[in-house]
C-alpha cells in the first residue's frame, strides 16, 4: 500500500510516499530557512504564502523521486494538528484535493504522531509497544506513553518555551541567525559546557514537566551583563553551558519518567532529536540504566512527509478513513493525561 | 468544455460547475473553506452529475481577498488540476466584481474592504473588448476617497463602485461614489464571464504548479522590515 504523506505544520513544506508502513520511495522538503533568516524567526504569514507556492512542485517533485503517478496512491495523509494554522490549511487543502481527485481515502493525524513514527519507518529492529517517547522541536517538548498504533499517555510536556524555540530565540540574541539549533550546536561542540553555571530548570521536580522560559531569560541576562561591561563574550561556551542545561533537564525527566513507567524502551523524536550532545547523553544514560534507546535517522527527524505517510498507514489501519470536512487546529493535545493546560479552552478536546 | 470555478475570496465559498456560458450548477456556502470546500465540490459535482473526470478547466478567484480562504482555494485549484492533468484559469476578484458591468460607459472602479480601514481597488475603462484595469493596488480609505473625487471631477462622467463586502456605515459615508448596486458576491455568471475572457491566459505545467495568490500586499512583518 503507497500512502503520500503531506506536512505543512510549520516552515517546511514535505511531501513523502511511504510503501506498507516503512519502505520509503520519496521524501522531499522544501526548506523556507532562507526566507525567515532575516526576521530571526518564522513569520507565519510569510510561510503560508511560500507554502502555497511550493507545495504543487515538491509534489511533483515526490512523485518523479518515487517514479510514480498519482493513480498509483492508495492513499493520502496530512498532519492536520499542530502547527502554524495558516501553514495547516495549506497542506490540508493540498490532500483534501488528492483524496477527492483520486477517489482515495484521506488520514487527518497529529503532527506528533508523525515524529512518534519516524522511529517506526524505514527500520529494520521492530520498534515493540509500548514504549516512551520523548518528542523534542521547536514548538513542542512531550514526553509520551506509546501504548500502541494511536493510543498514547501524555506523561509531561513543557509549561512554557519547546526546548527547539529557546534554541533558535538564543541564537536570535546572539545574532547567529536561524534556524538556532544547528548554529548553537555547531558554537557549543568547541565550548565548555561547565563556563557557565545556567539553571537546570524544574530538575529537582518530582514531575515530568519542562520548563525553558526561565534558562532562555538566564542566558539572556548573561549576555546582557556582557555587553553593558563591554566584556566579549565567549559565543562556544555560553551555547556549550547552554545546551548543557537543556541536555541535562530532557536526559535527567525521559530517564526518570521511563523508570517510573516501568518501560524498558525510549524513542527520540523531532528536530532537537538530531542533536548530537543529546542523542550521546541519552544513550549513554540509558545504557548504564539498560533502557534500549531509539532514534529516528537525521533525515526523518525534521518535520517531513515520509513520517506523515508512514504514520498514515499504521493509523488508517487502526482508525479508519477521515472525513473530507477534517478541520485545522492549531494547538491540540495528544493523549489522555493529567496534566493541566496553561490555558484549557485552547486545548480543548474534539468531540467523537 | 466543462468548467470548475472556485472562489474562496470572501465571507462565501463559492463553486460553480458550467457547461460553456451556462451554469450547470453553483453553491455558496457560509463556512471556513478549510472544512467545506471540497465537500461542497464533492456534493454540488455529484448533484449536477458532473464527476471530476469530466471537467476539462478550473478557474479560481486569486484574489484579492481573505488570505487564507485564497491560500486554500488556489492550493485546491492547482492540486485538482494537476492531479486530473488539466489547466486552471486565474480570475481577479476585482476584474470579476465588475465584469457584469461591461454595459457601463464611464470608468469603473472595483472596491473591496481589505481591513484595517484600507481597500483595494482598480480602475477599468471600457474599449472594444470589454474592460481594461488600469490600476490594481491598496491604500487606506481616506487616501481612496479624496484620489477618487479629484478624478471624479476632472474626468466629468459618472463613476460606477462596486463591492464585495460589506463597509461599516463610517465608510458609506466616505465613500459618497458607491452605486446603488451593492453585491455581497462574486455571481456566477460573472465568474464564468471572467472565465471566457481570460481563457487564453490557461496555466500549464510549471506555471500551473507557480501560481500563487494575489495578495497585493506583503505580511506586517515584510513591511516593518522594508521601512
Amino acid at each position: 500500500m503507497r500512502i503520500l504523506g503531506i506536512d505543512t505544520t510549520c516552515d517546511d513544506t514535505s511531501v513523502g510516499i511511504v510503501e506498507d508502513g516503512h519502505r520509503v520511495l520519496a521524501n522531499v522538503i522544501a526548506s523556507q530557512h532562507g526566507a525567515h533568516a532575516r526576521f530571526g524567526g518564522i513569520v507565519p504569514m510569510i510561510a503560508a504564502r511560500e507554502h502555497t507556492r511550493q507545495i504543487n512542485i515538491i509534489l511533483d517533485a515526490a512523485l518523479q523521486e518515487g517514479g510514480m503517478a498519482y493513480e498509483d496512491l492508495d492513499a493520502v495523509a496530512v498532519s492536520n494538528h499542530q502547527g502554524l494554522l495558516l501553514s495547516l490549511v495549506v497542506g490540508v487543502a493540498a490532500a483534501k484535493s488528492v483524496a477527492l481527485a483520486c477517489d482515495i481515502p484521506l488520514v487527518g493525524l497529529h503532527h506528533v504522531e508523525g515524529h512518534i513514527y519516524s522511529n517506526i519507518i524505514g527500520r529494520k529492529t521492530q520498534l515493540v509497544f509500548p514504549f516512551l517517547c520523548l518528542t523534542v522541536a521547536g514548538g513542542h517538548t512531550l514526553l509520551l506513553r506509546v501504548n500502541g498504533h494511536g493510543d498514547y499517555g501524555l506523561l509531561g510536556h513543557t509549561r512554557d518555551d519547546a526546548a527547539g524555540e529557546a534554541y533558535d530565540k538564543i541564537a536570535r540574541r546572539l545574532g547567529l541567525g536561524y534556524p538556532g539549533g544547528p548554529l548553537i550546536e555547531e558554537l557549543a561542540e568547541r565550548g565548555n559546557p561547565a563556563a557557565y553555571a545556567f539553571p537546570r530548570p524544574m530538575i529537582g521536580k518530582p514531575n515530568f514537566e519542562f520548563s525553558f522560559s526561565g534558562l532562555k531569560t538566564a542566558v539572556a541576562r548573561e549576555i546582557e551583563a556582557c555587553e553593558v561591561a563591554g566584556a566579549v563574550i565567549n559565543k562556544e561556551d555560553l551555547c556549550a553551558s547552554f545546551q548543557q542545561a537543556i541536555v541535562d533537564v530532557l536526559v535527567e525527566k525521559t530517564v526518570r519518567v521511563a523508570r517510573k513507567e516501568g518501560l524498558v524502551r525510549i524513542a527520540l523524536a523531532g528536530g532537537v532529536a538530531m542533536n548530537r550532545r543529546l542523542r550521546a547523553q541519552l544513550e549513554e544514560v540509558a545504557g548504564k540504566e539498560g533502557f534500549q534507546l531509539f532514534a529516528p535517522p537525521r533525515n526523518l527527524c525534521v518535520d517531513n512527509g515520509a513520517m506523515i505517510a508512514g504514520a498514515g498507514y499504521y493509523l488508517l489501519k487502526h482508525r479508519g478513513a477521515s472525513a473530507l470536512t477534517i478541520d485545522v487546529r492549531a494547538n491540540a493535545p495528544l493523549g489522555q493525561s493529567g496534566v493541566r493546560y496553561k490555558h484549557p479552552s485552547k486545548y480543548r478536546i474534539p468531540a467523537k | 468544455m466543462r468548467t470548475l470555478i472556485l472562489d474562496t475570496s470572501g465571507a462565501f465559498s463559492t463553486v460553480v460547475v458550467a457547461e460553456g456560458a451556462d451554469v450547470l450548477g453553483s453553491s455558496m456556502l457560509r463556512a471556513r473553506p478549510a472544512t467545506h470546500l471540497h465537500e461542497q465540490v464533492r456534493m454540488l459535482t455529484r448533484h449536477v452529475d458532473a464527476p471530476l473526470s469530466t471537467i476539462g478547466q478550473i478557474g479560481i478567484v486569486i484574489g484579492p481577498g481573505s488570505w487564507t480562504g485564497l491560500n486554500i482555494g488556489v492550493t485546491a485549484a492547482k492540486t485538482l488540476a494537476q492531479v486530473l492533468t488539466i489547466p486552471v484559469i486565474p480570475i481577479k476578484t476585482l476584474d470579476a466584481l465588475v465584469a457584469t458591468r461591461r454595459w457601463c460607459a464611464g470608468r469603473i472602479c472595483g472596491l473591496l474592504h481589505a481591513g484595517r480601514q484600507r481597500v483595494y481597488y482598480a480602475w477599468y475603462t471600457p474599449d472594444d473588448q470589454g474592460l481594461v484595469a488600469i490600476s490594481n493596488a491598496q491604500t487606506d480609505v481616506m487616501a481612496f476617497c479624496t484620489w477618487a473625487e479629484r478624478l471624479d471631477a476632472e474626468a466629468g462622467q459618472p463613476l460606477v463602485i462596486e463591492y464585495g463586502r460589506t463597509f461599516e456605515s463610517s465608510l458609506r459615508e466616505l465613500i459618497p461614489l458607491i452605486a446603488p448596486e451593492h453585491r455581497m458576491l462574486l455571481s456566477p455568471k460573472a465568474l464564468i464571464a471572467m472565465l471566457n475572457i481570460h481563457k487564453s491566459k490557461a496555466l500549464t505545467d510549471a506555471d500551473l504548479l507557480a501560481l500563487a495568490p494575489d495578495y497585493i500586499q506583503a505580511s506586517l512583518a515584510e513591511r516593518d522590515a522594508s521601512l
